[in-house]
């Protein structure tokens, strides 16, 4: 695909990604802390609304009344949990390869360009810890290339890695058991945000490019 | 009439705002709001333009609504500092016919700080976090309004209720919201209340009381330190363990003794200006209900003006108000000059028609002075001298006296009496007629009933007017004497024949005592005794067996 400034295209596609891995990482202790003293003051739709409508921003929530602070995410405050955001990167960062889907007329990316970005990604953070993610690079252009569809984006890694790695969360509570809960709706609706957000982004890039190309 | 005022703490504020009885409730019941409404308007037209609220109109509107009540004044910075926003935002919903809901996706994205403003806030009545203050205050004071007319509203009969029935008609109001709430499933203590304390007890005593406070814990800092953290999470239930929490606090200060001279006469400084109690509202109706109560309690009440149709505190008797209207007086000013100007031009009229009728050299009409009638009440000697002739007369009904006749005098009788309950007629003429019925009676009695002596009732009025009661009941051939016109008997109209009760006879218990009622007296004739029931001895004989069972002898039935 052409761009005018390839490297800036790149990074503004990965810099895209991993604000779309931070968002979701917030939308999970904004969530969260609904279970704390809000949980019958705040519609978990409202929250969805917020999100699908501004993403990749978060702070919408916080009209809310809904705080991500040190106490309503206590449970969240540990080494372990920390490495969830890296994660979460990773395991939008391994689905690169469906940008191949998206065309601006016949114009598609390129594996080398998938690929750059990719690594521009992991640069800027992206870690499958502990190999948690089962999914790969290769694996999802392999899918792509064979026109297969992709399995869906689901928190099974998330939840796996929660009940393996932080006590504080695997603890059976009422606020554990909501968190595990949520998760599964929120990565399918982040997923698709992420995917038409991420898809657009690529042909703004492009139209700039076709445009510069005209003049 | 003395001022009553009170003062009360709102949450998280530490100051104590006034309250003077009465004349706040009425400020806010009569406050006009559009001043406040066109600024908010102005501000959200500046906004939709600059994308942002003007902060010099924002705090010029609150200014202004500040003023209607005190409770508003304390929360603007608190519940009420979204006042403009909330207007707007209920303008908006009410001008474009949408939700609230749908206003909230609109400006879910927020393009502007005015797009912002607006979703945030509503994302906080979404999340209950606030409501909408503008339309409360609306409401609360339509509420205020209803509230003060149901209790206070004048009478149809104009007449001044007393304490009690205002008290019961005020229960009776917050009774009837108490059962809405509860039918609609509202937990009581969800809804509006008052607390009463003295300033050491309000949740915010230490700090209303800082010096004091600070001197209290330089006493005891010690202990403090080692107590550490005892907050209880916010969200916990601690309804049943305040007791529990209290006196864990108490532990700390347990041994207490009284502080020194001088401490003392610090905190006296300190602490004397501090009224005897706080009411500690938690929300604005709470405010109005409690002004309500304590103006019943203070023993003061509103009246309706009869002139310009406002509430004003009554001092006195009076249904005029003091207050200045358009025309430049009070209303009890206007009604006395108006009265006056009345009896002037009366008088005026009076001495044109005594001109006039000199001029005319006619005899002028003499001017009928129509005084109030007032009912009366019938004396009981009346009632019972009325009921003696009705039992004589009746009586005879039928030997000396038609019974058709008998029914025209009842009826005449019972005509009287309503009309004197209705004012219409007095005690004088009723005795009079009973008069007249009494000789009527002796007539009967002699058994001489003429055509003469013949009961009229007043069909042929003119006729009976020009006879006196003694020519009623003399023979035709009797000396004619002055007459005396019977008392005007005036019908009763149909409605107050519903109203009064009418007359009934008495009733008796036997036919004996109805029948010996109306001898005495009458005649002056001693009543026949009533006979005692005749006590007699039983003679109890013994039965045999066969005669109590009709046996035949030797145990056979018969």
């Amino acid at each position: 695909m052409n761009f005018i400034n390839e490297s800036a295209a790149i990074n503004g596609l990965a810099d895209y990604i991993v604000k779309s891995g931070v968002c979701l990482y917030n939308s999970v202790k904004y969530i969260y802390s609904l279970a704390e003293n809000e949980f019958y003051n705040v519609d978990i739709r409202d929250i969805l609304k917020i999100i699908i409508n501004n993403f990749p921003e978060t702070d919408g929530i916080r009209s809310l009344g809904l705080r991500i602070d040190d106490y309503t995410c206590r449970q969240m405050q540990s080494e372990e949990y920390n490495k969830v955001l890296p994660l979460m990167v990773f395991s939008l960062a391994v689905r690169i390869p469906v940008l191949k889907n998206v065309k601006n007329g016949d114009d598609v990316m390129t594996d080398d360009q998938l690929y750059r970005l990719y690594n521009a990604v992991i640069d800027k953070g992206a870690e499958n810890y502990r190999e948690i993610i089962t999914e790969s690079f290769l694996e999802t252009k392999y899918l792509v290339r064979k026109g297969k569809k992709l399995p869906p984006f689901t928190a099974d890694w998330f939840k796996s890695y929660i009940l393996s790695s932080v006590p504080a969360l695997s603890v059976i509570t009422n606020k554990n058991m909501f968190l595990l809960g949520f998760a599964d709706t929120l990565f399918a609706v982040f997923y698709t945000c992420m995917e038409d957000g991420l898809s657009e982004k690529l042909l703004e890039y492009a139209d700039e490019a076709q445009a510069a190309d005209g003049e | 009439m003395a001022e009553k005022i009170i003062q009360f703490a709102v949450r998280d504020s530490n100051d104590l705002y006034k309250l003077e009885l009465c004349k706040t409730l009425l400020h806010f019941t009569e406050f006009d709001f559009t001043y406040f409404w066109e600024r908010c308007m102005d501000a959200g037209r500046a906004a939709k333009k600059s994308g942002h609220l003007p902060a010099s109109t924002v705090s010029n509107a609150k200014s202004v609504i500040s003023a209607a009540h005190p409770y508003i004044e304390a929360m603007i910075g608190a519940d009420y500092s979204e006042i403009v926003t909330d207007c707007i935002i209920e303008y908006i919903c009410h001008s474009e016919r949408i939700s609230l809901d749908e206003l909230w996706v609109r400006c879910i994205s927020p393009k502007t700080k005015y797009e912002e403003a607006i979703f945030n806030r509503i994302s906080m009545f979404k999340s209950g976090k606030a409501s909408n203050g503008w339309t409360n205050i609306v409401r609360l004071q339509e509420y205020a309004q209803n509230k003060l007319a149901f209790i206070y509203d004048t009478n149809e009969d104009k007449t001044v209720d007393s304490a009690q029935i205002l008290k019961v008609r005020k229960e009776y109001f917050d009774v009837s919201y108490s059962v809405a709430a509860n039918e609609l499933g509202m937990v009581g203590k969800n809804l509006p209340s008052v607390s009463v304390c003295n300033p050491g007890l309000t949740p915010t005593a230490a700090f209303m009381n800082a010096k004091v406070a600070k001197a209290v814990y330089r006493r005891f800092s010690e202990a403090f330190k080692l107590g550490g953290d005892m907050s209880v999470p916010e969200g916990k239930n601690c309804e049943y363990i305040k007791d529990k929490l209290a006196m864990d606090a108490y532990d700390f200060v347990r041994g207490m003794k009284r502080p020194g001279e001088l401490d003392m006469k610090f905190a006296l400084e300190a602490m004397e200006s501090n009224p005897v109690e706080v009411y500690l509202p938690d929300s604005f109706k709470a405010v109005i209900d409690l002004e309500f109560d304590l103006i019943m309690k203070n023993g003061l009440a509103f009246r309706r003006c009869e002139e310009c149709g406002k509430f004003f505190v009554a001092d006195d008797e009076s249904f005029l108000c003091n207050r200045i209207n358009s025309s430049g007086m009070t209303c009890r000013q206007q009604a006395d000059a108006l009265r006056t100007a009345i009896a002037e031009a009366a008088e005026t009229l009076k001495a044109a028609e005594k001109a006039e009728a000199v001029h005319t050299a006619e005899p002028p009409e003499p001017t009928v002075h129509e005084e109030p009638k007032k009912p009366e009440q019938i004396p009981p000697e009346l009632e019972k001298r009325g009921q003696k002739i009705y039992n004589a007369l009746y009586k005879r009904v039928g030997k000396a006296m038609d019974e058709k006749e008998f029914h025209e005098w009842s009826r005449y009788l019972s005509d009287m009496k309503k009309n004197i309950k209705a004012g219409e007629a007095t005690a004088d003429q009723l005795g009079e007629f009973l008069d007249y019925s009494d000789r009527l009676c002796a007539e009967v009695k002699k058994g001489r009933m003429t055509p003469q002596t013949q009961f009229r009732y007043p069909e042929d009025v003119e006729k009976s007017e020009k006879m006196s009661p003694q020519e009623a009941v003399q023979p035709a051939a009797a000396p004619a004497k002055k007459p005396e016109p019977l008392p005007e008997v005036i019908k009763a109209d149909a409605s107050s024949v519903r109203i009064i009760k009418p007359f009934r006879p008495e009733t008796f218990d036997s036919l004996a005592d109805a029948f010996m009622a109306g001898k005495f007296d009458d005649d002056g004739e001693e009543p026949p005794k009533k006979p005692e029931p005749e006590v007699r001895e039983y003679n109890w004989t013994r039965m045999t067996r066969e005669e109590a069972y009709g046996l035949k002898k030797g145990g056979e039935s018969e």
